[in-house]
């Protein structure tokens, strides 16, 4: 019996251990980014692979550095993604694991199409993690961006995640969509998607060589250039930076941002670092036509200062909210106008806030929301509130015009 | 096998059945409510908590009556020979209807996430066998790993939901009985049908056993509101994280929510780590149905050798095994039968029979009386 016993532990030792779906870490294709494009109805998706062993920083006998990439791109075409994906297998032996993608790239021609035949793929599969970064690069193909190495982090994917996180962190000019955050866009009533954008400088076939980052300007690089507009789910434009850093900004998203104002009459300006900012959105229906309001709040740090002002001076201060709040307005402004008149989408969010709070209301004007949100009256409150000069208490110039020295030889 | 003479507490009941009040929102349940009432979920389980107190009271006043009988000796002493088992026989086989779906939804759940090449009938197997040694070794050890790891499981949810608080946005869950409060009590009703079924295989638990009963009751509806309490956090900070677009897409939206946990920036991609606590409930579900369906054989064949019960407990668990691993063709299927038949033709005639019993209690204790 007790024999038998030890065989039947033994048995659910060898079950229990998950070896059914064990795969040898060479055996894999590691993907760290995707690129999909689409000609004629055909997808083409790049994957890029990395390579472990030229990551590791691999030598050749000499002891010098070997002359491969750390990343194989692979292409494959078809009519869906997980036919062109299984193509690449034609090229390459690794079993491609999706498990550690670092961003999914869209090319701008295929975001015009519309990006809800495709996404599927990505939301179905069982091994991608679904909290990537999308982004849609303009003016260039998405195989074009992952085949470029790219200084710092030659695994250009991990080198894009990184960029749009500091850049959503630190500039606030984005807000870096993951793709989760993509879906519940694009499925939320009253409110369109944003997609950052990328674009690339330079020649796409000088960025694939491993020299490209050896320079210290790259010859082809890639940089951040605002966010991609949405209708349901087709690319309809793009906010520029400015726009886009609005956008961030009225949507809630912006960490730490730094803007420019102007601080005199004679082309000076002061650095503005907004530190902790609150933004309010609301819709109200006033004579049966609905009414947009934004409120934004910010506690904000001189944090440059080129003007002959008195900082010590609270009357200065007060100066230079005013100011900020202008300016914020402006950009907050442009980004208004640029939904409404340019795009008529609202990303904002507007309908969406009527849908969630006034939903009897919101079934009236469903239909034909980002039409009525076109032609929709606004208003903009800025509050601003500077907590602090920095390490030095008066401007410089100020500081210099009180020395009696200044302007002597 | 167990001594029957106060050997689990009340308790261990409660415990079991907070188990047991989870067990078919893995993949099942869940999505049902959710298609139903959208964003509202968690009102629907919210008001669960007040319509949930009628079934389990039910439940209750039939194990308070005879508590030296389990459900199957007390339907005979009620309805006679023949009705009495007929409607044993009917309580068997839905129980082992539940059993089945149970395991099916435990062996998809498996699939889908942790093992994405393994045959069902492995996973199946697996799961089975381990439930085959817990029946065998009785209701004490049952009663005892739940106990374990109940710790387990309210420490792992107590991390999840301050993990996820963060995410969380009260906006997401809104608009509120945007069509009105009807669509929310019809959710709370179809709630109920899925929490409320498998604690019936508890009747199988004579109340004599239980060696404090007085605090019984207190420890059921407990342990029954504790499981409710549980999905309105679950359906809450899920829709209050993903939206509900997200979580009506989702088979299993209470997993991907968890990709977002990060401990400490060296404690992440734990979703895995984390959604084992769900196939306790699951477990549970499939072990109290098996330990049903083994008092009812013991009923019906009367075995005197421990070594024959043993053995037709083996044979019903790979009935079992093999049943759920051909029955349904696909996931659709037993989603179109869960949200469809399953709260009419399953919950619905199982309750209707508990108040059967419950009446005829209630009229055999008049009658008693005068």
């Amino acid at each position: 019996m007790k024999k038998i016993k030890l065989f039947i532990i033994l048995i659910f030792i060898s079950l229990t251990t998950g070896c059914w779906n064990y795969r040898e870490l060479n055996d894999l294709a590691i993907v760290s980014a995707i690129g999909i494009d689409e000609e004629n109805g055909v997808y083409n998706v790049s994957v890029q692979i990395m390579d472990p062993a030229q990551q590791g920083g691999n030598t050749n006998s000499s002891g010098s550095s070997s002359e491969s990439t750390p990343i194989d791109v692979y292409e494959g075409q078809g009519k869906t993604i997980l036919e062109a994906i299984s193509n690449v297998l034609l090229k390459q032996p690794g079993d491609i694991f999706l498990g550690h993608v670092d961003v999914v790239v869209i090319s701008d021609q295929l975001a015009r199409k519309g990006i809800e035949n495709f996404i599927d793929f990505l939301l179905r599969d069982r091994e991608s993690r679904k909290i990537f970064p999308m982004v849609i690069t303009k003016n260039t193909k998405a195989s074009d961006i992952i085949k470029l190495i790219t200084p710092l982090e030659l695994i250009s994917g991990k080198y894009i995640n990184s960029t749009l996180e500091a850049t959503k962190k630190n500039n606030g000019i984005i807000s870096n969509r993951l793709f989760d955050e993509v879906l519940m866009c694009l499925f939320v009533e009253g409110r369109e998607a944003t997609i950052s954008s990328i674009e690339l400088i330079g020649s796409p076939e000088k960025g694939e060589n491993l020299d490209n980052p050896s320079t210290s300007i790259p010859s082809t690089y890639f940089q951040i250039s605002g966010s991609g507009v949405f209708i349901d789910d087709k690319l309809v434009g793009y906010f520029d930076l400015k726009e886009s850093m609005g956008y961030t900004y009225i949507r809630n998203q912006s960490e730490s941002t730094v803007i420019s104002v102007p601080c005199d009459n004679e082309g000076n300006y002061a650095g503005i670092k907004l530190e902790k900012s609150s933004s309010k959105l609301k819709t109200t229906i006033k004579d049966r036509k609905p009414i947009g309001e934004i409120t934004f709040d910010t506690k904000a740090v001189i944090s440059e200062f080129n003007c002959k002002m008195d900082l010590l001076k609270t009357e200065n201060i007060k100066k230079m909210e005013k100011i900020t709040n202008k300016e914020l307005k402006k950009l907050l402004d442009n980004t208004m106008i640029s939904a409404q008149k340019e795009f008529k989408s609202d990303v904002l969010g507007f309908g969406e806030y009527l849908y969630k709070n006034n939903y009897k209301e919101w079934k009236k004007y469903k239909k034909n929301w980002n039409e009525t949100f076109s032609n929709m009256e606004y208003k903009i409150k800025v509050s601003t509130e500077i907590r602090n000069v920095g390490s030095i208490i008066d401007s410089l110039k100020n500081s210099y015009e009180g020395n009696p020295n200044y302007g002597k030889e | 096998m167990e001594k029957n003479n106060n050997i689990i507490s009340a308790a261990q009941i409660g415990i079991i059945g907070y188990f047991l009040g989870n067990a078919f929102f893995i993949g099942m349940g869940n999505i049902s409510v959710v298609s139903l009432v959208k964003q509202d979920a968690w009102l629907a389980a919210l008001l669960a908590v007040i319509i949930g107190l009628l079934p389990i009271s039910i439940l209750i006043y039939i194990m308070n009556y005879k508590p030296d009988k389990n459900i199957l000796e007390k339907n005979k002493a009620l309805f006679g020979k023949i009705l009495g088992g007929l409607i044993n026989l009917i309580l068997f086989v839905y129980i082992f209807f539940i059993s089945i779906l149970i395991i099916w939804s435990a062996s998809n759940y498996a699939i889908i996430i942790y093992l994405t090449d393994t045959p069902r009938i492995i996973v199946i197997l697996l799961i089975v066998l381990l439930v085959i040694y817990a029946v065998i070794k009785g209701i004490e050890t049952i009663c005892r790993t739940g106990q374990i790891l109940l710790f387990i499981t309210v420490i792992t949810i107590i991390t999840i939901a301050t993990n996820l608080w963060q995410y969380s946005d009260f906006y997401n869950v809104k608009p509120i009985l945007k069509d009105g409060i009807m669509p929310m009590i019809e959710g709370s009703m179809l709630y109920l049908s899925y929490a409320f079924t498998p604690l019936i295989s508890l009747l199988i638990i004579p109340k004599k056993t239980i060696k404090d009963q007085k605090k019984l009751n207190k420890y059921l509806i407990g342990g029954f509101l504790f499981s409710i309490i549980t999905m309105v956090l679950v359906f809450y900070v899920v829709t209050s994280v993903l939206t509900i677009n997200l979580v009506d897409l989702y088979r299993h939206p209470a997993y991907y929510v968890q990709k977002k946990i990060s401990i400490t920036p060296y404690f992440n991609n734990v979703e895995n780590f984390f959604s084992l606590h769900w196939f306790l409930n699951l477990f549970f579900g499939v072990i109290m149905s098996l330990y049903f369906l083994r008092e009812y054989v013991q009923y019906l064949f009367k075995f005197k050798n421990p070594k024959h019960l043993k053995v037709s407990i083996i044979i019903l668990g790979l009935i079992v095994a093999v049943i759920s691993n051909n029955l349904f063709e696909n996931g659709t299927d037993v989603f179109n039968l869960i949200r469809y038949h399953f709260p009419y033709w399953v919950a619905g005639v199982l309750f209707g029979i508990l108040l059967l019993i419950c009446i005829l209690i209630f009229i055999r204790k008049k009658t008693e009386d005068t």
